[in-house]
């Protein structure tokens, strides 16, 4: 009896566990987004989840610096999203990379709800992968006091480029303390963000997507570009961050600038006079850039239906006037919100909102991210040389146009997979006689060799070292090398060998060279430097002068810091009211033009190689140390007895002995400088016009700007060729002396 | 013997000023970072250590203000020093109030106190704050006129309880007057005064209870990864520096050139592994694939054939094995290159940000570099929460390096040990 009750127990239990399994089948979403905090956005989703209980949504806040490169390296090995949020300009990228899903129902069934032209730029090639969600767009800030003292009617903004103009002309001689305009260099978005809305109200355009025409080079755009190198020549020249800065501090009468600056402006100086309005245009016609940020689900996700709800529920009117009460930077894109009266109240709402109604987005294409480095490119170069606009736009026009031809060449099988199997083949057969060789020459028969057998312990030792080595380095070595050897692209997957083209194309890259000649001045310019104030240090402290345990933990500190904020905060030390600008100032040396050092091509490897230096030669000079104690005292105390005097000694006995620690400061010193990436990718992002394109960053580029694994890897191969050269030859100069020793 | 004692005391006085710029200029943008963490925000933008809430020569005076039974005119006043506005309030016999209402974006606890120049009839009036969800706490304000027509009264925000409201989110300042009959009321320039330091940036950042997470899985990932290269880098350093046997120079190589590679080459690759072992998101990602590193067996391969090994060898043909003669003899012979290898590891791995950031996807992961890396915005850098969290996270390597900075530099456990 009792045996049957267990029994029928024990069904009941897994019955009813099998059963509950079945039914709290809740399907869980994976949902990307980074415009909203974090803790925000977690509340909204909550609610969602209440309305829909057997839908979960797991969320991942990405970050608006490094999102995209999030996404393509997640897609790339097969983590991926259900819903995301993109830029709009990154949507044609996606799209014709097969990896959105359609969602031409969502778009026509909210078809008319879509306010101002925030379907704008979505379609792509007759259909619609993303919604929009909320946008943002470009308007004139102006200072109000500062048109009082210039004796300009402070309720009159400029409406047009005439009057923008005389505005300019007249505080720049009224007003001789502030800058009378404001144009963002320096990076790759702003540039272009500031100068197309400019382009476009004067009826100019870019190219045509669906034909791919460009009509960059045509005299409506030479003009533009004449009238913004114009205006350029009284304008402050630095990045969008500080541009907003010193708008709110009062040092700039105009600038244009985003909805960030409504939070910004009162926070900062709460006494600004300022007044909002929309861009002059040519002749009146006032165009702003519509930053779009939409929404898409993943081609292959396995819940097309419950994302396809989540997205009704995140661009529905009600959470969109959420999140842009959390977020006021934003606009909603939904026709009712904009009709709202609470809404509409918040300050300057209506200001954005006429703005966005005659805003526009950048064409779509797949290649935009190189094309838009293209733009912000020759924005600066006009800006600070004096080169013609018409070759400027020629010139733009033809890299365009190259650009966007490569586009077409996509898709298909590569053209070389016929000869690249043979390739292969005989690339990893020269290896394995490379290797072979090498395991030969090097090795010298001697008397003490251990056998095999006897061995067998030492490889006990080294085994943790193999299995990592094995796993977690030489796999993705050779894949690496596979990897080179394709036209591999993240979002495409392989589409056939290669073979060697793409180092070919690499070394003929007069990119490449750049980058190349960069790397090798910064190694030159910071290695000497730092092994000589390591040493230097490293033998003062070994002295024992006074307070040398404070010089020794000063010295090493900087390391204590991570690169990121260390960058970050030399690019402060950096900019126009930094530190070196002050002690130039004060030294009465005369200060760069641009003054912002990171901006200043002839300057700014020279700062990212400061930057380094600081950094880095406190960790040299501990090894240093390290080696300096492990010198036998008795040989020094022989010197002293002999009569050495302590230069002779410095430069005889002690360097000599230091010998294999300086080796190993000045190959990690060279390693590193070769390797040299967060320090550009946090201050200069490869420099103003290239200037600060290192090999590492000239890798990063191609593999996460323009997607090309492929070629990427193959970077990464002749880096590590390099470095391993010139690694070798450092080591055998100073193996020639050891051989003493042995 | 003594003009040589002098002749090297003199010498080292040299040397402690040729270092001193040196170490100067090394040491100053820790003082910086430290006065940017130390100062509240947006003391460098104002002048005179304060922020400007109101003044007659720039405000309407009839900007915010609510009234019940109650009736205000306004008119400008010059005095010797600046403008005044003079406002006279009709309250009707029964009572009535009057409430002035100012926008206020600011951080309260920036601020020391609030300075009002105010000259009143109404005896005392209520100064409250209000934060954006609707909390307030206020506090009643004694006037005492006076002849004085400059005077400024001096409020310290110490006073009211700022634990009503929410801080850092404040969004007004309001002035309620209580009073019958006609009164009047001059006011002059109103201002907050910043605190000269204040703790208030260190506050924020450790009660974000994400900070606190990132500390920890730093701490735990920097603790694991360090004492395991430590262990297994001497190991390994030791088998290559010993006797001769196959393949040792080969495997020796392969380790140089491990070290050569640049990270980002190994991205997609290490990224396909750890994905495929489902360690995605989790300490195993950031820890196992760099429990060893090639820099660290070089190094300790230098070091261990640069010690004399007869000690060892006549322990090994007394019959020791080779175990027996690592952790008894060589191991403890190594400390000065175990303390580099364990330092250089240690900073490396508390600082590294790429790796976490591909491996990691939320907060309860995160290591503080990625965290650290979310303040520094698109279009603008959160400066002195960068700063103070920076203090922070730099702490724990300064502190250890502090520590070890003894054996070091004395000497003890250098190599001179061994020699008998």
């Amino acid at each position: 009896m009792r045996i049957k009750t267990i029994t029928q127990y024990f069904l009941i239990f897994f019955v009813l566990l099998f059963s509950s399994s079945l039914f709290s089948k809740d399907t869980e979403l994976s949902f990307w987004q980074f415009v909203v905090p974090e803790k925000e956005m977690r509340k909204i989703l909550d609610e969602f989840e209440k309305r829909h209980p057997n839908i979960k949504v797991k969320m991942q806040q990405l970050n608006w610096r490094d999102g995209l490169d999030k996404i393509i390296t997640s897609i790339a090995t097969g983590i991926t999203f259900d819903v995301c949020e993109l830029g709009s300009t990154w949507v044609a990228y996606f799209a014709s990379n097969g990896l959105l899903y359609g969602i031409s129902d969502i778009i026509s069934s909210h078809k008319d709800s879509f306010a101002y032209d925030a379907l704008g730029n979505l379609e792509y090639k007759g259909n619609f992968y993303s919604t929009p969600w909320v946008a943002g767009t470009r308007v004139l800030y102006y200072n109000k006091k500062i048109f009082k003292q210039a004796g300009i009617d402070p309720d009159k903004p400029p409406l047009n480029w005439d009057e923008l103009e005389s505005y300019i002309l007249k505080i720049a001689s009224k007003c001789p303390g502030v800058y009378p305009f404001a144009l963002p260099v320096g990076e790759n978005y702003t540039p272009w963000q500031t100068f197309l809305p400019f382009l476009w109200s004067a009826g100019g355009s870019l190219f045509d997507p669906e034909t791919n025409k460009v009509y960059i080079n045509s005299k409506r755009n030479i003009e533009t570009l004449r009238y913004y190198k114009k205006i350029g020549n009284y304008s402050l020249l630095t990045r969008q961050a500080h541009i907003d800065r010193n708008f709110a501090l009062g040092k700039v009468a105009m600038i244009i600038s985003g909805g960030w600056n409504i939070g910004l402006i009162p926070r900062l100086n709460p006494q600004l006079k300022f007044g909002i309005s929309k861009i002059p245009g040519f002749e009146g016609n006032s165009v702003s850039f519509l930053g779009g940020e939409v929404l898409g689900i993943y081609q292959r996700s396995r819940h097309i239906a419950e994302s396809k709800q989540l997205i009704n529920f995140l661009i529905s009117p009600e959470i969109q006037m959420r999140i842009t009460k959390i977020v006021p930077s934003f606009i909603p894109t939904h026709k009712d919100c904009l009709n709202s009266p609470s809404f509409m109240s918040l300050a300057y709402r209506t200001k954005f909102i006429e703005q966005i109604k005659t805003s526009k987005s950048p064409p779509p294409s797949p290649k935009w991210s190189q094309i838009e480095e293209e733009i912000s490119w020759a924005i600066e170069d006009t800006l600070f040389n004096n080169v013609k606009p018409e070759y400027i736009m020629e010139k733009l026009e033809n890299k365009v146009e190259g650009i966007i031809s490569l586009e077409s060449k996509w898709g298909g099988k590569s053209q070389y997979s016929k000869f690249t199997s043979y390739i292969f083949l005989i690339s990893i057969l020269s290896m394995l006689v490379f290797l072979f060789l090498l395991i030969n020459i090097t090795r010298k028969k001697r008397v003490s060799e251990i056998p095999f057998r006897k061995s067998m312990p030492m490889f006990l030792f080294l085994s943790p070292w193999l299995i990592i080595f094995i796993i977690f380095y030489l796999f993705p070595f050779i894949y690496s090398f596979v990897l080179s050897l394709t036209d591999f692209s993240p979002l495409k997957g392989f589409s056939g060998f290669c073979g060697f083209a793409n180092y070919a194309k690499i070394l003929a890259d007069p990119e490449f060279k750049k980058s190349f000649m960069h790397t090798l001045y910064f190694a030159l310019g910071t290695c000497p430097v730092s092994l000589i104030l390591a040493l230097f240090s490293s033998l003062v402290i070994y002295k024992k002068i006074p307070f040398y345990k404070v010089f020794q933990a000063g010295i090493f500190a900087p390391i204590a810091i991570s690169v990121i904020v260390a960058s970050t905060v030399f690019s402060y030390f950096y900019s126009t009211e930094g530190i070196f600008n002050k002690l130039l100032a004060l030294l009465n040396l005369p200060i760069p033009f641009p003054d912002n050092w990171l901006i200043n091509p002839n300057l700014a490897l020279l700062s990212v190689m400061i930057m380094n230096i600081w950094y880095s030669f406190g960790l040299y000079m501990i090894i240093l140390t390290a080696g300096l104690h492990s010198i036998p005292r008795e040989i020094i105390e022989v010197s002293i007895i002999d009569g050495a005097g302590s230069w002779h000694r410095l430069i005889h006995i002690i360097l000599p002995q230091l010998k294999p620690f300086i080796l190993i400061v000045v190959i990690l010193n060279t390693v590193k400088a070769f390797q040299v990436f967060p320090e550009i990718f946090t201050m200069t992002q490869g420099g103003p016009h290239g200037a600060t394109l290192t090999l590492v960053y000239y890798l990063y580029k191609t593999g996460f700007h323009e997607f090309d694994m492929g070629k990427a890897s193959a970077i990464g191969y002749i880096l590590f060729f390099i470095i391993g050269f010139l690694s070798i030859l450092e080591a055998l100069i100073f193996k020639k002396e050891e051989v003493y020793e042995r | 013997m003594n003009d040589n004692k002098k002749r090297e005391h003199r010498r080292n006085i040299i040397l402690f000023f040729a270092i001193l710029p040196l170490f100067i200029v090394t040491v100053s943008p820790f003082f910086i970072i430290l006065k940017i963490a130390f100062t509240p925000e947006g003391i460098t933008t104002a002048n005179n250590y304060e922020l400007i809430l109101w003044q007659p020569e720039i405000n309407d005076p009839h900007d915010g203000w609510t009234f019940e039974q109650c009736v205000m005119s306004a008119k400008v006043i010059k005095t010797d020093s600046d403008k005044q506005f003079d406002l006279s309030l009709n309250f009707t016999p029964s009572g009535g109030n009057a409430k002035w209402i100012l926008p206020l974006k600011q951080n309260i606890l920036n601020f020391d106190r609030m300075e009002l120049k105010i000259d009143s009839s109404i005896p005392s009036f209520y100064l409250g704050f209000v934060d954006i969800y609707g909390n307030q706490t206020s506090k009643v304000i004694t006037v005492k006129s006076s002849t004085n027509k400059n005077q400024v009264i001096s409020i310290p925000l110490k006073k009211f309880k700022l634990s009503n409201i929410n801080t850092s989110n404040v969004s007004n300042v309001y002035f309620a007057f209580n009073s019958a009959g006609e009164q009047y009321l001059k006011l002059g320039k109103i201002s907050l005064v910043y605190k000269f330091f204040t703790l208030a940036n260190f506050k924020e950042v450790l009660l974000t209870a994400s900070f606190g997470r990132y500390f920890f899985n730093s701490a735990l990932i920097s603790i694991i990864v360090t004492l395991g290269n430590i262990l297994l880098s001497t190991m390994a350093g030791f088998a290559f520096s010993w006797k001769s046997y196959p393949l040792r120079r080969f495997l020796f190589i392969s380790t140089l050139i491990m070290i050569m590679i640049p990270m980002q080459l190994f991205m997609v690759p290490l990224f396909i592994l750890v994905q495929r072992f489902g360690w995605l998101n989790s300490y195993n990602a950031l820890i196992i694939p760099f429990l060893i590193s090639p820099i660290n067996i070089f190094l300790m391969k230098q070091f261990i054939s640069k010690i004399p090994k007869d000690f060892a060898e006549v322990a090994l043909i007394d019959g020791a094995s080779y175990f027996q003669v690592f952790f008894r003899i060589i191991f403890p012979m190594c400390k000065p290159a175990i303390t580099v290898v364990g330092i250089n590891t240690f900073v490396g791995t508390w600082n590294s940000f790429l790796y976490p950031f591909i491996f990691t996807n939320t907060v309860e992961m995160r290591t503080l570099p990625v965290g650290l890396a979310l303040y520094i915005g698109l279009f603008d850098v959160d400066w002195a929460h960068l700063m103070s969290a920076s203090a922070i996270s730099a702490l724990p390597v300064l502190i250890l390096f502090l520590c070890f900075q003894k054996y070091i530099i004395t000497g003890m456990l250098s190599g001179t040990a061994y020699q008998n």
